[in-house]
Formats: structure tokens, sequence, C-alpha cells
């Protein structure tokens, strides 16, 4: 579905993403874990089409960002990081107006209102939302176009967990109904309840990818006696760091 | 139907008219500023002066008072004789201020700004010697008044020539005030309200989420150009309304013309609100841009004071800038009855310029 093959990219003389290649699936959830800097932002962007690559090609479901910009824009649902959205414009009226970007009415705005459970708020001013409601907001949002592939850039961060649990909810209900999900986090019980494959990045870098038992079983095989019996322990032996940090 | 472009304006309506403090500055400020203006410098036809008469062996106090009663009597008549209304030309004629000083008091009144000119008999006849400042506009004016009014009282005492009128529309500090305040709204509500808006949207990150969608992307900031547009236009009506009413500033050229600068000045600084905000990302840079463009052109541009006092060479670069133009095109429409033959070209200019700083702002547009 989503071929990335041999991408870099640098900003001055930082080098956020060194020669990645990764195959994404249809139909499958995949995690993006690592430390800060370690690159997954950067990457996502650049699955988005919202950073170029310094090298290496993109390609999604055959189609270029180069090429087929407005196409790909109408079939990927994204939520970034830290993304603030007018103060003063209803929930309801947020969601029209991306609605509206999608050729989309107003009935689209009120299916995703029950979807992201935000109905009883649908007249409050986006500024008087609390942080995980505009979470389900941006992820709302995402969701509008009724996306085939689903990108969300740490869509839980900062949330309590009563609040993160909403949001697995929602990811959950949309893996029964067979979506694909890129998603970034720093939180490993994310990673193991909500995707099927996990991809741990360090420095720029894909250190390993598979699912949970195949990164547990690889790191036997690697470690003996020693190896990981957890994702957390796994992470600090490949990377020497809690995620955190 | 829920169609983006619309959406657009109206998500920006709403952001507008859901702010008090936005509504109190685009509307109340300019009336009020208008307002405390028009009645600080007079609606009298910006004549009003403050000249001595110095007092000496010759021309002793009682000299002057005697004069001076010739004097008031001049200004009266010309004041009246000439007057559309009776009410502007009484103003205008208690406008002149008199004060009897010696040469030394006179010379430090001036150096201070209290009068604008001093007037002392020449010794040996009847001529007066005016000193003052040519540059100075209130001094030449005062000495046109008191000079007209003189050739008057002597009319009056069966001598003299005629005087003619110096109440005409459009001469008063409010009429030439009012055309600038408007043409300064149009770039400060174009810089603040669009340019601004679009940095602090790139701050929030929400212009590259709005990028991430098949929006296009000119229509985006062409949204902001209508909806800019249709708030100043209520922001110029709310203006015009006031000044008409309370002062009674007229519209004396073309509406047809009125309107086709107004969209043309709207062009020219919404393009150039565009073109600002294509790369900032940082508030203070921001802010810093907005000022640097808006401060030179309000004091360039003779928004509250003409800008021939400027030196000669100065004038065509003046000239040149899209306040000047906006405001010396409106200003002749309100107080000179031009039309399309003359603001046709400035029109042009301004909605050429619009364009050209809204291509350039595309192409290097950073929406991330």
């Amino acid at each position: 579905m989503i071929s990335v093959r041999n991408i870099s990219k640098s900003f001055k003389d930082v080098q956020a993403v060194r020669v990645v290649s990764l195959e994404f699936e249809k139909g499958r959830f995949v995690a993006l874990l690592g430390p800060n800097g370690a690159g997954k932002t950067t990457l996502v962007e650049m699955i988005e089409g919202i950073q170029k690559p310094d090298a290496g090609t993109i390609t999604i479901l055959g189609k270029s960002w180069r090429h087929d910009e407005r196409h790909l824009r109408r079939i990927i649902g994204l939520a970034l990081q830290e993304t603030n959205f007018i103060d003063k414009l209803t929930v309801e009226e947020t969601l029209r107006l991306f609605a509206s970007f999608f050729g989309l009415g107003r009935e689209r705005a009120r299916e995703i209102l029950d979807l992201i459970n935000l109905g009883e708020k649908r007249r409050s001013y986006v500024m008087n939302l609390s942080h995980g409601m505009r979470q389900r907001l941006s992820i709302g949002i995402a969701l509008i176009n009724d996306p085939e592939i689903l990108i969300l850039d740490e869509p839980t961060t900062g949330l309590d967990p009563v609040a993160r649990r909403e949001i697995w909810d929602i990811l959950m209900n949309l893996k029964k109904r067979g979506a694909s999900l890129i998603l970034t986090t720093h939180y490993m019980e994310e990673a193991e309840y909500l995707c099927d494959d996990i991809v741990i990045m360090d420095k720029g870098r894909v250190l390993v990818r598979g699912t949970l038992d195949e990164l547990l079983k690889a790191d036997g095989e690697r470690n003996g006696a020693r190896g990981a019996q957890s994702l957390d322990e796994l992470f600090i032996s490949l990377t020497g760091r809690h995620l955190n940090e | 139907m829920n169609r983006p472009f619309a959406n657009l304006v109206a998500l920006q309506f709403k952001e507008f008219f859901r702010e008090p403090e936005i509504i109190f500055w685009a509307f109340v400020l300019p009336i009020v500023l208008s307002w405390l203006l028009g009645i600080a410098i007079g609606t009298g036809g910006g004549t009003t002066a403050t000249a001595a008469v110095i007092e000496s062996a010759e021309a002793p106090r009682e000299y002057w008072l005697s004069w001076m009663e010739r004097v008031k009597i001049g200004i009266e008549e010309t004041g009246i004789r000439g007057a559309s209304s009776s009410k502007s030309a009484s103003r205008e004629a208690s406008g002149v201020e008199f004060l009897v000083l010696s040469r030394d008091e006179a010379l430090l009144a001036l150096k201070k700004g209290r009068i604008a000119l001093f007037i002392e008999k020449i010794p040996g006849g009847d001529a007066l010697r005016y000193s003052f400042d040519p540059r100075n506009g209130e001094a030449r004016m005062g000495h046109l008044v008191i000079d007209r009014a003189l050739d008057a009282g002597a009319r009056a005492h069966g001598e003299g020539n005629e005087v003619a009128s110096l109440e005409i529309q459009g001469t008063r500090y409010i009429d030439f005030l009012v055309p600038g305040l408007l043409a300064m709204d149009i770039m400060s509500s174009a810089l603040w309200g669009i340019g601004w808006a679009l940095i602090e949207i790139r701050i929030k990150k929400l212009l590259r989420r709005m990028a991430a969608t098949p929006m296009h992307k000119s229509m985006y900031l062409c949204s902001h150009f209508v909806t800019r547009l249709i708030v100043n236009a209520l922001e110029f009506l709310a203006l015009y309304l006031f000044v008409y009413f309370y002062f009674g500033v007229k519209i004396q050229g073309s509406v047809p013309a009125l309107i086709a600068i107004f969209i043309a000045g709207n062009m020219a600084f919404a393009g150039l609100s565009v073109l600002m905000s294509s790369r900032t990302a940082n508030p203070r840079v921001g802010n810093g841009l907005i000022n640097a463009i808006t401060f030179p052109m309000m004091l360039l541009s003779g928004i509250f004071f003409s800008y021939h006092h400027f030196p000669g060479w100065a004038i065509p670069l003046v000239r040149k800038l899209p306040l000047t133009m906006l405001a010396d095109s409106m200003r002749s429409i309100f107080n000179e009855g031009a039309g399309f033959a003359q603001v046709g070209l400035p029109a042009l200019i301004l909605a050429a310029m619009g364009m050209v700083f809204f291509y350039v702002g595309m192409k290097i547009y950073k929406w991330n």
C-alpha cells in the first residue's frame, strides 16, 4: 500500500531520517516507536507529503506526491502534532469547514461528531474544549474524508489515561472496519494495544520492524536468556534508552 | 451545499465578529480618531492661526488695538460674504488670534510654536512687515487671512478691493483628514487582518493542516481578501456616515470611481499582506514587518498632514507609495469632485501592484 524506499532528510546540520525503507500493508495498524528526535515525525510528514525527502522515493497505492498530490490528499487522513484549530469556531463549524475541502456536506460532519463522541459539544467553541476533546476533534478531522490511509502523529501525547482510552476506543472501532493506520507514539502500551506491527526508530534509522511476538522472538534468538520479555525491555535493549528520554 | 470558499469566508467573518475587541478597533477607533482630530484641529478650513503684533514706541498697544478692530471687521465681512454657511464662516473668522508682545517675547513664542507669525509696523509709514517661516502652512494661511481682512476692512470704509472667500467645501481639515483615514484604515486592516492573521495561522500550525487537504491554496488566500474587502466596506460606511452627519463631509466626485479605487486599494494592500506573510513564522518578526510597512507610510503619505512639507526631492517618491496613491485619489474624489479620468490610472496601478505582490507571495509562500 505504502512503499518507502531509501529516504533521507536533513535539516541544516541535523540528519533527521537516514536511508529508511519500509512497506506498509493495507488493513494493518503500524506503530512507529522512538524517543524524541528519533525521526518519527519527519518520516510520517514525508509520507503525508508535507515534507519532501532529500533522497529516496515514496509511493502510495502506486501514486507519488510529485504527480498525484490532489488525489493523495483525498485518500489520506492525518492528524499532525500540535495543531491548534480556530478558537472561536464551534466544533461542528470546524468539521464542516474541513468537510467542505473534500466536497462533503454537513451530514458528514454530523456523522463524525457521533464517531468521536463530541455530539454534545457540537456548539462549543474549540477554545473551550479540553485537551482530550481537541485531540478527538483532530482525529475527527482526519477521518472526515473516510480515508483509505490514516496517519496520526502522537494523538494521545499529554492526555490523561481516561482521555487516552477514549481515543483508543475510536481507533479500535476503525480497526474493526478494516482501516489502515500509521501511528507515532511515545507509549509502549498504546503500540501494544492498538497495532499489529511495531517499528522502532532511533537517530533517524529503523532498528527493527515486526509484530511484538516476532520482535521478542528475534531478540531472544540474539541474546539467549537475556532476551527482552516485553516491548519496554526490547526498546531499552535496542536504544539504550527509555522511550520518554 | 457545503462550498469550501463560502465556508472559508464565513469562518473568517465568524472569527472577526466573535472578537468584540476587534470590532472596537475596526469600527469605533476610526470614528473616535476622526472626531478627536476634527474637534482638536477644527472644522474651520485649517486656517486657524495665532499671530503676534509687536509693541514698539512707534506702534504702542493702543495702535494695535485699533488696528485689530479693523482686522476683525475685515475678517467677519470676508467670512460672511463668501461663505455658503454662515455658521462655518463665523468659526473661521474667530480662528485668528492676536497677541500683543515685545519683539523678544514674540521670537520666543515663535520658537515654542505658540504663534505662527508676527507683524510689526515699518517705521516711517503705514506699511507692515510679516515675519514667518514660509514652509509653515499655518503662518502662510494666517498671513493671507489678515492681509485680505485688511483689504476687506478698508473696502468696508469705502476703499479696497474685493476679497475671495476661503470657506469652500473641502478645505477644512476634516475634509482633508477623512479620505486619508479611510485609506489608512484599508492599509491597516489588510496588513493586520490578512497579514497578521496568516502569520498567526502558520504559528498555530493550522496553515499546514489546511494545506494537507485538497483545498486550493490560492482560494484560501483569496478568501481572506474577500472577507477583508467586505469588512473594510462596512468600516468605510460606518466612518463615512459618522462624518457625513457630524461634520458634513460629502463625496463631491464620482461614487463608482470611489468604489473602484477602494477595491484597487484593497487589492494592493491584500497582495502586500500575502507577500509580507509569505515566509514569516515568528510573531515578533511579523509585528516588526507590519510596523515597518505601516508606520513610514502613515507618516509619509500625508494622512494627517500634507506631505508637501517634505523636501522637493522626496515628494515624487512619496507619491509612488501605495498609501499616498490611495489617499490622494480618495481625497480628489471627496474634495475636488474627481472621477475615473483622475483616479483611473492610480486605480490600475494599485490593482496591478496587488496582483504582482499576490503572485510573488504565492510563489514563495511557506505552507509548512
